[in-house]
């Protein structure tokens, strides 16, 4: 949840009170994001494969 | 209404082409964007121009998308609404239509799976940016405390959005906003 509000709020400052272009943004944080979620699963996958 | 030389129409066409791409979570997501380019980078709208032809979209029955070819119509005519109107249809409805199956076979693949899991909170951020702009660009308060108060309404309570939309529009009437 932290990391989830984090992305919201960078995302809501970048595009509505730094208004850089939604391109950059999306392409940065999107991919930022994507990866720390892949990673989250992956991690869950391996734990559930453990127990 | 003024018309739009043709160099224009296609930055404001390529414009939409890109945003139609990247308006994950619907084209209210992108307004801010819309906002930046129609407003600020090529002023062919005033910021009240802007929220009206959101509000007026989005009061009216139908798809809410079409509040981007209100938007076009204020811009630049028949002519803009074609544009914007297009440009943020067909790559979105093309994509959609040629992933949309290959995407829901592989729903359990982790990388769809993060990938929805990832832009989700983007998308929410994106909203909110949404909302601040069409709120923080009108001068007073009174509409920022309406705003304020129907987030909190739809949040917390099951009231009807046409309740909202009609309470709006009487307030509005009265002189209030």
């Amino acid at each position: 949840v932290p990391a989830c509000a984090a992305l919201a709020v960078v995302s809501f400052v970048t595009v509505g009170l730094l208004r850089w272009p939604l391109v950059g943004v999306l392409l940065a944080l999107g991919a930022a994001a994507c990866t720390f979620a892949w990673l989250r699963i992956r991690g869950q996958a391996a734990m559930e494969k453990g127990r | 209404v003024s018309a739009l030389p043709a160099a224009d129409w296609l930055a404001l066409f390529g414009h939409f082409l890109l945003l139609s791409l990247l308006s994950i979570g619907g084209a209210i997501t992108v307004v801010p964007d819309m906002h930046r380019v129609l407003v600020s980078q090529m002023g062919l709208l005033d910021d009240a121009q802007f929220s009206s032809s959101i509000a007026i979209a989005q009061a009216a029955p139908g798809p809410n998308v079409l509040f981007v070819a209100v938007m076009g119509y204020q811009a630049a005519g028949l002519a803009g609404a074609f544009a914007t109107l297009t440009g943020i249809m067909l790559p979105s409805t093309t994509l959609a239509l040629a992933v949309a199956r290959w995407g829901d076979a592989r729903r359990e693949w982790r990388a769809v799976r993060a990938f929805k899991a990832g832009m989700a909170p983007l998308v929410i951020g994106l909203m909110l940016a949404t909302g601040w702009i069409l709120t923080v660009e009108v001068p007073g308060w009174r509409h920022a405390l309406l705003t304020l108060a129907a987030a909190v309404l739809v949040w917390r309570t099951r009231v009807h959005l046409l309740v909202l939309v009609a309470a709006g529009a009487v307030l509005g009437a009265a002189g209030w906003i």
